[in-house]
């Protein structure tokens, strides 16, 4: 009865330091989860949930320029969301009107993000550009 | 069998003493209840016996006596190799071939076995022939008591002038002479160990009376002559005790006698005539002592027997107990950790199911599928983190303003979440560290490229990776 005792004890002893180490593991993942998740929660509670259409923000903040907008294939996230993508070609815009049009367009809610951008100089003052912007956006179920 | 009370009782001829002992700690008390002829009081005896009885049958006391020497056998033996366990095998052949009847016929015994400097193992062997025995057993009967104890008498008076007299050197020969109203013991032995007993007919009655003193003193020469050497300046220490050694002008009379050959100190232990008592009841009362008890096997007393065979059953409760208590722990124990075990397991589940969303069905792979999961997660949520990471705009307009104040001409600008790429034309490459440490500045890790020279200025390539991410807010 002892022996069998100690032998029963021996391994539940042992299985509770690995417990113990998986539940530490574990918090450590957990912590990274909720973390990932809070971003989500927080354009949740946003109250709109498409951003706003990019041809209209470029019609609104780069009136009369030379700009090119095609929204892209929106892409696939996690359930109930989807990324909405737009390419943005330009001439002859400053770097002043450039970077004031991005900083309206990342006010929005939700928002637009600039993920790529590239430029060069235009045959004049101004440069040339591309510019592809994302913004996550609710499903249409 | 750890009684505080202990009855002796010496027979001395038709004399009967009887003495009770009482233990009070450390300490021994002794008072003589009854002390003359049997058939002298009877009404005093009947009394006595009564309340022995009554003593015995409550189990509140023992009952002791002392085998006389006459009837028992002491016998010195010495096995010829160190071996105890060995000596202790041999020594029954050895006292069969030293005593003048068969073994099988006698209760004996070996008290605790010495090691000699020579290398032997030796003991002192007691034995008594059974219908001895059984006769001095048949006395007891007839005076309705029956002992708990019966010690050789011997050894309870060496024991006992040990104990109120103790020797003064190892090697010592001591010589004791127990003077009783019928009969004498005379005892011999080396420092603390008992050599030889001897036991002659004549007490201090018939000494008193002036009878036989010479032929009792001649006995006593005889036997001491074949034990110790009879030269005088031989270091002994005598010893006088019993109720003959009470009485000053025999014990003088009995050591003039023995003068002529051994001359004896008069050296008498305290209250003499009790000796034989208190050697009785100190062998069975003080709690370091083992008494040696002749009564075993089918003489032992009942209430031996009884005392026994309750210690054993208390043995066996108290086990018994132990092993339950053992078992009750080890349940107990292997129940807490089960227990703990559970709530583990409802912690990693929760965990699980926190992290993945679904239940846990693969127990002990935890760890390997919640990091699956935490990487679908890391995946499918960067859109979402991207959100809160820093705008390009930041960075890019940094390194275009620096650019424009240094009059840097770029060919060619690119950035994405985590690297630029520039080309372009400086017309100083010293100020190359200039555009290195606003892009540095932004956190990015940076490496600028020396190019060609062109129209006055230099060419160059600057590739920057972001360094760390910025954290989630």
């Amino acid at each position: 009865m002892l022996l069998r005792t100690v032998l029963v004890s021996r391994t539940l002893i042992d299985g509770l330091y690995k417990k113990h180490d998986r539940i530490h593991h574990l918090a450590l993942m957990k912590y990274e989860a909720d973390g990932l998740r809070s971003a989500v929660l927080t354009l949740e509670r946003d109250t709109s949930t498409r951003p706003t259409d990019i041809r209209e923000l470029t019609r609104t903040y780069l009136e009369n320029a030379d700009v090119t907008s095609t929204l892209l294939e929106p892409e696939a996230t996690i359930y109930g969301w989807q990324v909405q993508r737009a390419e943005l070609t330009f001439e002859q815009l400053t770097w002043e009107e450039v970077s004031l049009f991005l900083r309206k367009v990342e006010e929005q809610r939700p928002p637009w993000r600039v993920k790529q951008m590239s430029l060069t100089p235009g045959s004049s003052e101004g440069l040339s550009g591309k510019l592809l912007l994302h913004a996550v956006q609710k499903s249409e179920i | 069998m750890k009684k505080k009370r202990c009855y002796a009782v010496v027979r001395d001829g038709e004399y009967v003493t009887v003495s009770l002992s009482t233990r009070s700690g450390k300490k021994l008390r002794h008072e003589i209840v009854y002390d003359d002829r049997a058939d002298a009081n009877l009404d005093a005896w009947k009394e006595c016996v009564c309340i022995v009885q009554a003593e015995l049958q409550s189990g509140s006391a023992w009952l002791a006596s002392a085998l006389p020497v006459h009837l028992g056998i002491v016998r010195k033996l010495s096995a010829p190799f160190p071996s105890e366990s060995k000596a202790l095998k041999v020594f029954p052949s050895l006292l069969d071939i030293d005593i003048p009847f068969p073994l099988e016929q006698c209760d004996y015994a070996f008290l605790q076995p010495q090691h000699t400097p020579s290398g032997h193992v030796e003991t002192t062997a007691l034995a008594v022939r059974h219908e001895e025995l059984d006769a001095f057993l048949d006395e007891f009967e007839k005076l309705n008591v029956r002992p708990s104890y019966v010690d050789h008498e011997g050894l309870v008076l060496w024991t006992q002038c040990l104990l109120e007299q103790p020797v003064s050197a190892a090697g010592d020969t001591r010589i004791v002479v127990w003077l009783g109203r019928t009969r004498t013991i005379i005892m011999v032995g080396e420092g603390r160990g008992l050599e030889a007993v001897h036991s002659i007919r004549s007490g201090a009655d018939e000494l008193a009376a002036g009878h036989g003193i010479s032929g009792w003193a001649m006995r006593l020469q005889r036997f001491l002559k074949t034990r110790i050497s009879g030269d005088k300046n031989t270091e002994k220490c005598w010893i006088w005790a019993g109720p003959g050694a009470s009485q000053a002008d025999l014990l003088d009379a009995v050591v003039d006698a023995v003068a002529a050959e051994f001359s004896p100190e008069k050296h008498v232990l305290p209250e003499p005539e009790g000796v034989l008592s208190r050697g009785l009841a100190s062998r069975i009362l003080a709690p370091a002592r083992d008494p040696f008890n002749f009564l075993s096997g089918d003489r032992e007393d009942p209430g031996m027997k009884v005392a026994r065979n309750r210690r054993n059953m208390f043995t066996a409760v108290y086990f018994s107990v132990c092993g339950l208590l053992l078992v009750a722990l080890s349940m107990g124990f292997e129940f807490f950790l089960k227990k703990q075990d559970r709530e583990y397991q409802a912690v990693i589940d929760r965990q699980y199911l926190d992290i993945v969303g679904a239940p846990n069905v693969q127990r002990g792979q935890e760890v390997l599928l919640a990091g699956r999961a935490l990487e679908t997660i890391q995946r499918q949520n960067k859109p979402f983190i991207e959100v809160f990471d820093p705008s390009l705009c930041k960075p890019a307009g940094a390194f275009l303003r620096a650019a424009y104040q240094q009059d840097v001409h770029i060919r060619k600008f690119s950035i994405d979440g985590e690297h630029i790429e520039v080309e372009g034309l400086i017309p100083d490459w010293e100020l190359s560290g200039v555009l290195q440490s606003v892009v540095e500045a932004e956190g990015y890790e940076v490496e600028i490229t020396k190019g060609e020279d062109k129209q006055s200025r230099t060419s160059f390539m600057l590739k920057a990776t972001l360094a760390q991410k910025v954290p989630l807010p």
